[in-house]
Formats: C-alpha cells, structure tokens, sequence
C-alpha cells in the first residue's frame, strides 16, 4: 500500500511543490489575523482589512490553481489506476488511495509551505505594515495546513471518484478521460460567484471615491473565478477561435500545437486557467487602484497568489511532460523533424499564454469599465501589469515546454514510446 | 540483382547495464540485404534482438558499431534532422501500439506526413487509403474511438497514402485478434511489392509465413534465413 501511495513521483513533486506555495499567502493571512487578536486596537482593524482583501485573493487564487493541479495530478495517473483495478484492486480502495495521497501531499506541502514562509514574516510586516513581530501559533498554523488540504481534496476529490470508478478498460484506451463539461457544481459555482460579482457591481454606483478601491479589487478575482467555473463552456472554444488566426497551412508546428491543445483540455485548462489568474489580479488590482499602487502593496496582496499562479502554471506543464514526451516520440516517428517537434512545444505554450491573457483582459476590462463608470474617469485597463504578467508567463511556460522536449529529443523514439 | 533498399552490415547494438556495469550486446553482428519489393520477416524468441534490429534499420535507434544503408544513405552520417526526412519521406511505421497521434483524428493522421513535408494534402488520396483499409466512414473519429484492429488500419492506411519505399512493421497483429490480425496481415501483403518493401518482427509464425523471406534471430545473430517457408518450418528453426 505505501508503494502504491508514492507512485508517480514528477507528477506527486508538482503537486507538493504548489501546494508548498499555496501554504505561503495563506500563512501570511493566518499570522495577520493571529497578530490581529493579539494586538487589537486600530492596528489590528488594519490588519482585519489587508488580511481580508488577501484571503479573498489567496482563496481564489488556491480553488482555481491548487483545485487544477490536484484534478491533474489525479487525471495523468489514470493509467496507474486503471491497471491497479485490473490487478484486482476494488474500486473503492482505488478512491481511498487516491483520497489518502491527495492528502498526504497537500498536508506535507502546506507544512513544508508554511515553515519556509515564518522566517520572512517578520520581514513582510515590518516593511509593508509597519508592524514588528508578527504572530503565528500552532492553532493559525493548523488552520493553513486545514486549508490546503480542503482545497485540494475540492479540486482532486471528484477526480478520485472518477478514476475509481471509470471502466479500466475505457481509461487504457483513453487515459485523459474528455472533460465532462458544465456539471451542476460548475454551475452552482458559476451562478453564485455572478451573483457576488453583480452584487459588488451594483453597490458601486454612489460609493464616494475614496471608497471604491477595495470593491473594485474584487471584480478582477470574481471575474476569474466565474470564467474559471465556466471553463469547460468557454476554455477550448476560446483557444480553437483564436488560434485559426494561423492557418494550418502557415505553420506545421502551429497546427499541431493547436490540435494537441484544444484536444487536451484537461491539460490545457490546468495551464490556462492559473495564468488568466494571475493577469486578472495584477491587471485588476492596478486598474482598481488606478495606477497609483505601490511595489510594496502589490507585493504584500498579490505576491503569493502571483508568485502561485505563475508557478502553478509551468508546473502543471511540467507535470504533463511525460505524457507530452509520449506524444513527441510519436510525432518523430511519423517524420517530423526536431525543429517542428520544437516549434511545437513553443507554440503550446505561445497559445496557453495567448487565451490566458485574453481571459485575463476580460476580467480587467470589468474592474476597468466598472471603475470608470462608478468614478466618472476614462478606464484605466493597466496594460503594463497585464503585459508584464503575461511576459513572466510566457517565459516560465515557455521554459516548461521546450526544455524538457529538447532533454526529451535525445532520448531513443522506441524507449519513449516503451516506457508508458 | 537491383541494389539493396537496405544493407545492413557487421550491425552490433548493446545497451547500458542497468546497475551500471559493462553494456549488454544485444545484436552481435549482422548482416542482412533487403531488395526493393521484398515482404521480409523477423522471427526468433524474446530477446533475441527482434525489434531492435528493426529499431536500428530504421534509424530510430542509433548503431553501436556497423553500418545501416537506407536508399544508400548511411544512417549513421546523418544528422537528426536528416534522419527524421529520411523517415518522413521514405519510411513507413506501423507498431503494435498503434503510432497514431491520439489528438488528431484517423484522416488527419493519414496525412500527417504529408503535412509534416510541407507538401499539399492530396484529400481525394487520404480519403482513398482509409477506404483501402475500409475506415472511410471513420476519418473524422479520434483513435480512442477506434478500436485496436481499426487504429491499425490507420496506421496502414497512412503508410498506403505516404507510399514509402519500406515500411518498417512491430509486432503489427501483437495486440489483435484473430480477424482483425489476418485483416492487417492482407494488407500489408499488398503493401510489398512494386519496389515497396516491409520488414515485418513478429511472434506470429503464421503471420510470418506469409513474407517472401524470413530471418530467424537468435541472441543477436543471424540464426537461419528461409525463403518462403511455411508455418511449421519457420517454428522448426526458432526452436
């Protein structure tokens, strides 16, 4: 059984490593409010407010990037999975094992997490809140591990079910089951964040000025959030739209970067949806503040949940290499070149950078056109933070699909397809 | 006698230990011609070398010592990119795990190579090898709606349409059933021939007496070479 619980190491790496990353906004969250109790006075409402604008954007930013990494970890080992069922293993201890590795990462990850951030706690708040000596006790510190292993067993829980109970034979011969589309928690989903996202929309008409940041700052998250539970509606239609920009005929690599993309959707969303993220909060929270936010701010609400987004989105690739290295030895086999398996590779991840960043302007455009109405000033979409976002994105994607194909090149076509 | 399409000669092939110790030899030195038009098979028991003599006739896995000529192009002096034109414009594959790419759909896998040499997509000649095969009602489906016979039958139909001087076949029927096997088997027959070659490993002796000529391989070498042997004398030299 403990054999079976440590199988899969790259995939089970990425997993603990962004659940690792997730532990850290949140245990800067956890010791604001722990700090807060402390303290009390205006300090700590201080605190109940910056702690508050960064839970909502940690807590986001965790469901769709945490949630996609833990679907995926559980989708790419469907074949182990598969074959444990044929081997004899009832479908029910085939959940409970998945269920238990699931969580033993996310507990082991946000522990790992959570350490590694309390000794830069002091730091962070002394230099962004003027504040010496920040608080985290075992209670807030069991709160962070309670968190990350909530969201992961949210995102990877259904999946479980699902490799246990999907015919084996159906997994083998297809081990990245089609998504299931909208299913009625993504539309519950989906309804109640619009309903938020309107109801913060309404409440603006009227807010005085000096009052609208902080409702503004949470179009941009809302907006992802709702884009992320359609998914399944828009994701795949979004990528085939915009990618017939390049006729098939221009560019091989292009085509074939396109088909696997839009095929894979599991994959795809998994990479897609963290970076649309990322854009989303740097671009909404720069249009909400317009312009006027400082380094140290951006740092303090949005520097775990980016640094999150952005790694979770190379890692999900990383992750899938294996598969995607499968797929490349195919392609060689079947004459294609080095430069076209390449071209490839750079152009999946030129097209999961390109609908994420158009996902992503939706969400600014909100805040931007929200803001703009409520204040009576032009929208400011804050192009400079979308781009630059979408930049750092690209170059680690990027990284995560061309490094490992090159590495992947030179191995033997007949040992890559050998070792499924 | 036309020049081989293939000339193997002094072929060794060995493999890293996996505990690190000396590589283990896994061809020890063949030899071995295959004019155009021949349908060849490779027989012999696990092990002995089968699939990898077929990896190293088609370039996907490099010699150790010896030389392969393709079309009298030696594979070992060509650069990577060299050796995935060759194949593409020359060879044909078909493995015993279907080689199709699982996000395109069968038409689309047909014309892959033609795609990949940049060169225009003849729809009416895909359209023409899936009938071949009898997948054309099955174009637009993708492999995992195919079952194993019909993903072969793709991965024949692809090589119908690239018409390559060899093709080059792993345990093609491995994973099949009887029908569907003997279905491959008929086309690949009518592969062969009109300067087209197929080298064939297989475990199936039945299958391999259908080629013109069959190698039988025991560690490493050369064991017995039959000409058009039947069933029960391919299964006499094996053993």
């Amino acid at each position: 059984m403990i054999t079976l619980v440590v199988a899969g190491s790259r995939i089970w790496l990425g997993a603990l490593l962004i659940a690792a990353v997730t532990a850290a906004p949140a245990t800067v969250v956890a010791a604001g409010f722990r700090t807060a109790v402390a303290v009390g006075g205006t300090t700590a409402l201080s605190l109940y407010a910056v702690g508050g604008t960064i839970t909502v954007f940690v807590t986001v930013t965790a469901l769709i990037v945490l949630g996609s990494v833990a679907r995926l970890t559980v989708t790419l080992q469907g074949r182990s999975y598969a074959l444990w069922q044929l081997v004899g293993i009832r479908p029910g201890l085939v959940r409970l094992v998945v269920t238990a590795q699931l969580l033993l990462v996310a507990v082991a990850g946000a522990a790992i997490g959570c350490a590694a951030t309390v000794p830069v706690l002091g730091v962070l708040f002394r230099s962004a809140l003027d504040l010496e000596r920040p608080l985290l006790g075992p209670v807030a510190a069991g709160s962070v591990i309670v968190f990350v292993a909530a969201v992961v067993l949210l995102g990877g829980g259904r999946s479980a079910g699902r490799a246990a109970h999907t015919p084996p034979i159906q997994t083998l011969r297809e081990p990245e089951l089609p998504e299931r589309g909208m299913t009625a928690g993504r539309w519950v989903t989906a309804a109640a964040t619009a309903a938020v996202l309107a109801a913060v929309l309404a409440s603006l008409p009227g807010t005085a000025d000096d009052r609208l940041g902080v409702p503004l700052m949470l179009l941009g998250p809302l907006a992802a959030g709702l884009l992320a539970a359609l998914g399944p509606l828009v994701l795949t239609r979004l990528l085939r739209a915009w990618t017939a920009l390049v006729p098939a005929r221009v560019s091989v690599a292009w085509w074939l970067a396109r088909e696997t993309t839009a095929f894979h959707a599991g994959r795809s969303t998994a990479t897609i949806s963290p970076l649309m993220v990322a854009i989303a909060l740097a671009g909404g929270l720069w249009s909400a503040s317009g312009g006027s936010v400082t380094p140290a701010t951006v740092i303090l609400l949005l520097g775990g949940p980016l640094l999150l987004a952005v790694l979770g989105a190379a890692t999900t690739i990383f992750m899938a290499s294996r598969s995607r290295d499968h797929e490349h030895a195919l392609l060689a086999a079947a004459g294609a070149t080095p430069a076209v398996i390449l071209g490839a590779a750079a152009c999946e991840a030129i097209i999961y950078a390109g609908t994420a960043l158009l996902l992503g302007l939706a969400c600014v455009t909100v805040t931007a056109v929200a803001g703009a109405l409520a204040a009576g000033h032009a929208p400011a979409f804050g192009l400079g933070a979308v781009l630059s976002v979408t930049g750092t994105g690209l170059l680690l994607t990027l990284a995560a699909t061309v490094l490992p194909t090159a590495a992947a090149l030179r191995q033997d076509v007949p040992r890559t397809l050998a070792a499924e | 006698m036309p020049d081989p399409l293939i000339d193997v000669a002094g072929l060794t092939k060995c493999f890293p230990a996996a505990g690190g110790g000396d590589p283990v030899p896994v061809l020890r030195g063949i030899d071995l011609a295959v004019p155009p038009g021949e349908f060849l098979a490779v027989v012999g028991p696990s092990g002995s070398g089968k699939s990898t003599l077929l990896y190293c006739m088609s370039g996907l896995e490099p010699a150790t010592t010896g030389t392969v000529r393709v079309l009298g192009r030696s594979l070992g002096e060509l650069s990577r990119g060299a050796l995935a034109t060759l194949r593409r414009d020359h060879v044909g594959f078909v493995f015993q795990s279907y080689n199709l790419i699982p996000a395109l759909t069968a038409r689309e896998n047909v014309a892959l190579p033609a795609r990949l040499a940049r060169r225009g997509i003849d729809a009416s000649r895909v359209d023409h090898a899936l009938a071949e095969v009898g997948l054309r009602e099955r174009a637009g489906f993708r492999p995992a709606a195919l079952s194993g016979g019909q993903q072969q039958r793709v991965a024949i139909a692809r090589v119908l349409a690239l018409q390559p001087d060899v093709v080059f076949a792993d345990e093609p029927t491995g994973a099949l059933d009887t029908g569907a096997g003997s279905q491959v088997l008929d086309l690949l027959t009518g592969v062969a021939g009109a300067g087209r070659s197929v080298i064939m490993v297989t475990h199936d002796l039945r299958a391999a007496a259908r080629a013109d000529r069959v190698v039988v391989l025991r560690d490493g070498l050369v064991h017995r070479e039959l000409v058009r042997p039947r069933a029960e004398e391919i299964a006499e030299a094996v053993e």
